[in-house]
């Protein structure tokens, strides 16, 4: 039998091709469960809210709530952003440090590239599956809206997706430093997805006050008040925050990986 | 609580054994409890404003872990533990089962 080793991958015209493919191929188990995870949260959000809000405006006929207030209050500033979170969280795990633990770090460097570009390119890859979680979830939600007689802008719902991807760069990079310093294979999660899960809920209980990234994630300052739609404004400040936490975490693990000894 | 969440630990050590690796249990055993756990929870919640007992109440593992009643010796859900207990024991059944295939 003659085997043609290169035309199976002559779709990787360069280097950096074959090492997203790689990435993709240790992530992509991950990305899909996580994002049936999401859609399935956003399906019964949307279809349990005629039950929800008749209830809830029974209670309070002199409050009654609308279901744009429903959504982002529910969804955008709660479950969707929480299980978000965890979704960017666990794919921007793996990477060397793992890959030593099961033996297998020496192979990746010794592909013709630099340690710090194979972590731009894995970095790259659980960013671009960030995105894909936030957009694909919040567009969900004005795509089965009026299977309940409801509807919701989809510019809105893409406003709020992408506020929410944006400012939660800094969990994927928190989740990829994590991923450079612990070698177990549950480490990292556990430490990573306790302490996030107990500083979102202590923001969400008001436990702690005061500025955070779930806030801006969910764009609270620039909601209106009565609808809690996008009113214009954008909260560029707050986002350039969180992009500079991003990029100081991003050069805290470049220096993690470049003092690593393989 | 404890009694009734050993289920979850035995489901997530199936999920391990059947999909080691890469992290790829841990939002796999997330997703397979989580997803369908909420519509049980919702359907339950409406079948008790009903005043209605459906079989499925014993699988509502986070209502029996959270102890629903005033607990005593004769208020104990015995049915929904056994149920959790027998399920766990087939979890851990079916993982040593896929373990001793396992080609290392």
């Amino acid at each position: 039998m003659i085997t043609d080793s290169s035309a199976a991958y002559r779709v990787f015209t360069s280097r950096s091709a074959s090492v997203v493919w790689k990435c993709w191929l240790e992530s992509r188990g991950r990305f899909f469960a996580a994002l049936v995870l999401l859609a399935s949260l956003v399906v019964y959000a949307v279809l349990t809210s005629p039950g929800f809000l008749i209830r809830y405006n029974s209670h309070f006929p002199d409050k009654p709530l609308v279901y744009s207030v429903y959504v982002w209050t529910g969804l955008f500033h709660y479950a969707l952003q929480g299980l978000w979170v965890l979704a960017a969280f666990v794919v921007a795990l793996g990477g060397l440090a793992r890959e030593k633990a099961t033996g297998v770090a020496l192979f990746t460097l010794g592909l013709p590239m630099g340690r710090l570009r194979l972590f731009l390119i894995r970095a790259s890859v659980a960013w671009a599956e960030a995105i894909a979680f936030g957009l694909a979830s919040a567009l969900l939600i004005p795509a089965i809206s009026p299977l309940v007689g409801e509807s919701y802008p989809s510019f809105q719902a893409l406003g709020f997706g992408a506020s929410m991807t944006a400012a939660g760069f800094v969990v994927v990079t928190f989740g990829l430093l994590l991923s450079e310093i612990f070698e177990g294979e549950f480490t990292s999660p556990v430490v990573g997805l306790c302490a996030l899960t107990a500083i979102f809920l202590a923001y969400r209980a008001h436990t702690l006050r005061g500025w955070n990234v779930f806030d801006v994630m969910s764009a609270t300052t620039s909601i209106h008040r009565e609808t809690q739609l996008l009113s214009g404004g954008f909260h560029w400040f707050d986002m350039v925050i969180c992009l500079l936490i991003s990029s100081s975490l991003l050069l805290a693990t470049h220096a993690v990986i470049r003092a690593r000894d393989f | 609580m404890v009694a009734a969440g050993v289920f979850v630990i035995a489901f997530g050590n199936l999920c391990y054994t059947l999909f080691p690796g890469n992290n790829l249990s841990l939002i796999l055993t997330m997703v397979l409890l989580g997803a369908p756990y909420p519509w049980l929870q919702t359907y339950m919640q409406h079948m008790r404003d009903m005043g209605r007992t459906p079989w499925v109440r014993y699988l509502d593992f986070a209502h029996t872990m959270a102890g629903p009643w005033h607990l005593s010796w004769s208020t104990v859900p015995w049915v929904s533990l056994l149920v959790a207990w027998t399920l766990t024991g087939g979890l851990l059944a079916a993982t040593l089962a896929h373990g001793d295939r396992v080609d290392y």
